[in-house]
């Protein structure tokens, strides 16, 4: 049992249990808003982005190509409706008078170059500037004509072949250097493909951290300025309780209840990913490791926060100071999505591991890629931090600050 | 014997004076007010004496302990507290209220939690169906009433009030008086505050006038009214004042 955590503040641990579970609209700002409302994001994001309506129109000026147009308008309709757009494809043979998301030009002359077994036909694909659709419709396009030019790419190489007389594999002509890739660890032994996943999703763990943040800082400024703002405080502090006593329970309580939140919320990220259509794989073990993380990582902002709290005016004031910290650890979980945290210069590296945040982020980084060694001391220097943070907090707890409320 | 002794209390707050020499004697099973206007210093001092805040200058001993001493943690169970405008925790039922109080004070030991749970019942002379409402629908007496039995509930040596009766009705204000005589005469020892001179002279066996951060006499209510000339403690508060202008204190 972590020291400290004696009968007394087990009492106060069930007090603010009690009191803070009834806080309707604090639990259901943190906990419910969170979880209901990142998947919901995510579904309306997906029903917005599907409900968009595109129109192409495939001019022709070869009249040799309609065959070829003919197939290539029912071809986009069909790639389009599988990127979760709605389209229209009209087949012209000028600009049409109607405005159009995105414009296929085949100019005169088209069919008869890819006809020809080294000719090449162009084709012109024009978006609607400023519009989002057309460009997820062009990229779409260019992706289909792309692998269309490809088979007739084997076609060619098939057709040679048989004229030269020669047994060409198309696929080793067109290929001759085939890339494979493979994944190691960070010992240098063969990772499989599902640990590489793993090691990926990872990110979106270190990156949900950030939401554990924010419950703690609201549960302890409530906990403890809450206290002077409802004038209870000074009783508390006459009883027989120290001030060590006193925050441990308080922490305790915050954190059970910002455990809470932080399920919510990551069961949230999660699901809003899931619905987003990003894909991602996680173990048992890496979840136990982000739960220790989310546990460390809610008493240190505690003990962050009871610092600003016992200084601070009111509850406003105490979590305006605290955003503070919410941007500290939103720099460091939003950079954890897309920069490697182990892989930065010496001085850089040393100022993100002064900052306590990071090292929850490092201790599922690290599991990730099985560097269990890593994970070990990133999980003791942030067991340091919350102690020597505990420690602070109750040496510096200002009973007169609290107590002796400005007017 | 004593149970409070304060002598010269000094104290300023963001460079203003709020004591300029605060003193008085509490005396085992004696009711002790301190009377004075608003803003005098008499919570200020209450403060002082319950370690709640740091003292620039002079000296305390409460039941024989300077709260500012490392031994402070072991005096503070025998000690009950109401603050003037004490809160309560809305969310919580005014038997959690009181059964949170009585677990800290009976140090988590349940059975004697229990014990205090039940005088705290008695004291609060809420009925079980109140009790287990939650506090927050309270009216303010009912609320006074409840923080009045934590503050008594485990039976303190020592019960510190700041402006006991303060916003209660008549029949609220009476029962906490007559609680307060009763358990002097059973040998608690009262600490408390008023700007209620009618309230004084009622209640304590020994008054000090505060006024203006100092203490100007320290006696019993037949004492001052005697040294005063005064048929009231209102009028000998107001003379006391008067009087002031020499700046010396009233032995009396």
């Amino acid at each position: 049992m972590v020291p400290g955590i004696d009968r007394k503040s087990r009492i106060v641990f069930w007090k603010e249990v009690r009191d803070l579970s009834r806080d309707y609209r604090t639990i259901v700002s943190v906990i419910l808003l969170p979880l209901l409302g990142l998947p919901g994001l995510a579904i309306l994001t997906g029903a917005l982005l599907s409900a968009q309506y595109v129109e192409v129109a495939i001019i022709v000026n070869d009249t040799s190509s309609w065959r070829f147009a003919e197939a290539l308008a029912s071809d986009i309709k069909s790639v389009l409706a599988r990127a979760g757009l709605q389209s229209s494809v009209g087949l012209y043979s000028s600009w049409p008078n109607t405005s159009v998301d995105v414009v296929v030009f085949i100019p005169a002359g088209f069919y008869s170059n890819i006809s020809r077994i080294d000719g090449t036909g162009v084709v012109i694909v024009s978006s609607l500037i400023g519009s989002q659709a057309s460009e997820i419709a062009v990229n779409n396009i260019i992706a289909l004509i792309n692998s269309k030019s490809r088979s007739m790419v084997l076609d060619r190489v098939s057709e040679l072949s048989e004229r030269a007389g020669l047994d060409l594999d198309p696929g080793g002509v067109l290929n001759p250097i085939r890339v494979q890739k493979g994944f190691h660890r960070a010992t240098g032994a063969p990772a499989t493909g599902e640990e590489a996943s793993v090691a990926f999703s990872a990110r979106i763990l270190e990156f949900s951290l950030f939401f554990v943040v924010n419950p703690a800082v609201v549960f302890v400024s409530d906990s403890i300025v809450g206290e002077r703002e409802r004038r209870t405080i000074e009783r508390l502090l006459v009883s027989p309780l120290s001030r060590r006593q006193l925050l441990v329970g308080k922490m305790l309580a915050s954190a059970v209840l910002g455990l809470i939140a932080a399920a919510a919320d990551g069961a949230g990220i999660l699901l809003f990913f899931l619905l987003a259509g990003i894909s991602f794989a996680l173990s048992t073990s890496i979840i136990g490791v982000w739960l220790a993380s989310v546990i460390l990582l809610i008493m240190v902002t505690s003990a962050i926060v009871s610092i600003i709290a016992s200084r601070s005016e009111s509850i406003r004031s105490a979590q305006n100071l605290s955003f503070l910290v919410i941007i500290g650890a939103m720099a460091i979980y939003f950079s954890s999505l897309m920069v490697d945290l182990t892989k930065l210069p010496g001085t850089v590296s040393l100022v993100m591991q002064a900052i306590p945040f990071t090292h929850a982020a490092l201790t599922i980084h690290y599991y990730a890629l099985g560097d269990l060694a890593s994970v070990a001391r990133h999980f003791a220097i942030l067991a340091i931090y919350w102690i020597a943070l505990l420690l602070v907090a109750a040496r510096t707890f200002n009973t007169e600050k609290l107590i002796i409320v400005k007017t | 014997m004593i149970v409070v002794e304060a002598r010269g209390l000094v104290k300023s707050l963001k460079g203003k004076p709020i004591l300029k020499g605060v003193s008085l004697e509490v005396s085992r099973g004696s009711i002790h007010v301190m009377a004075g206007p608003n803003g005098a210093g008499k919570t200020t001092t209450i403060r002082i004496i319950l370690g709640l805040i740091r003292r620039d200058g002079g000296e305390v001993k409460v039941l024989s302990v300077d709260p500012e001493s490392g031994e402070w943690d072991s005096v503070r169970r025998r000690i009950g507290y109401l603050p003037e405008d004490a809160g309560v925790y809305d969310r919580l039922t005014g038997l959690e209220n009181l059964w949170f109080n009585a677990l800290l004070f009976a140090d988590g030991d349940e059975r004697l939690a229990k014990d205090y749970l039940a005088r705290g019942v008695e004291i609060s002379g809420l009925s079980m169906d109140q009790l287990s409402k939650r506090a927050g629908s309270y009216s303010k007496g009912m609320k006074r009433r409840l923080l009045l039995a934590s503050a008594l509930m485990h039976s303190p040596e020592l019960v510190i009030m700041d402006e006991p009766t303060s916003g209660l009705d008549v029949i609220a204000a009476y029962r906490i008086k007559s609680l307060i005589r009763e358990m002097a005469e059973e040998g608690t020892s009262f600490l408390l505050t008023t700007h209620d001179m009618l309230e004084a002279e009622q209640l304590a066996d020994r008054v000090s006038f505060i006024m203006n951060g100092a203490t100007i006499a320290e006696a019993s209510p037949r004492e001052l009214m005697e040294s005063y000339n005064s048929e009231n403690l209102e009028e000998a508060f107001v003379k006391a004042v008067e009087a002031l202008g020499a700046g010396d204190r009233q032995e009396v």
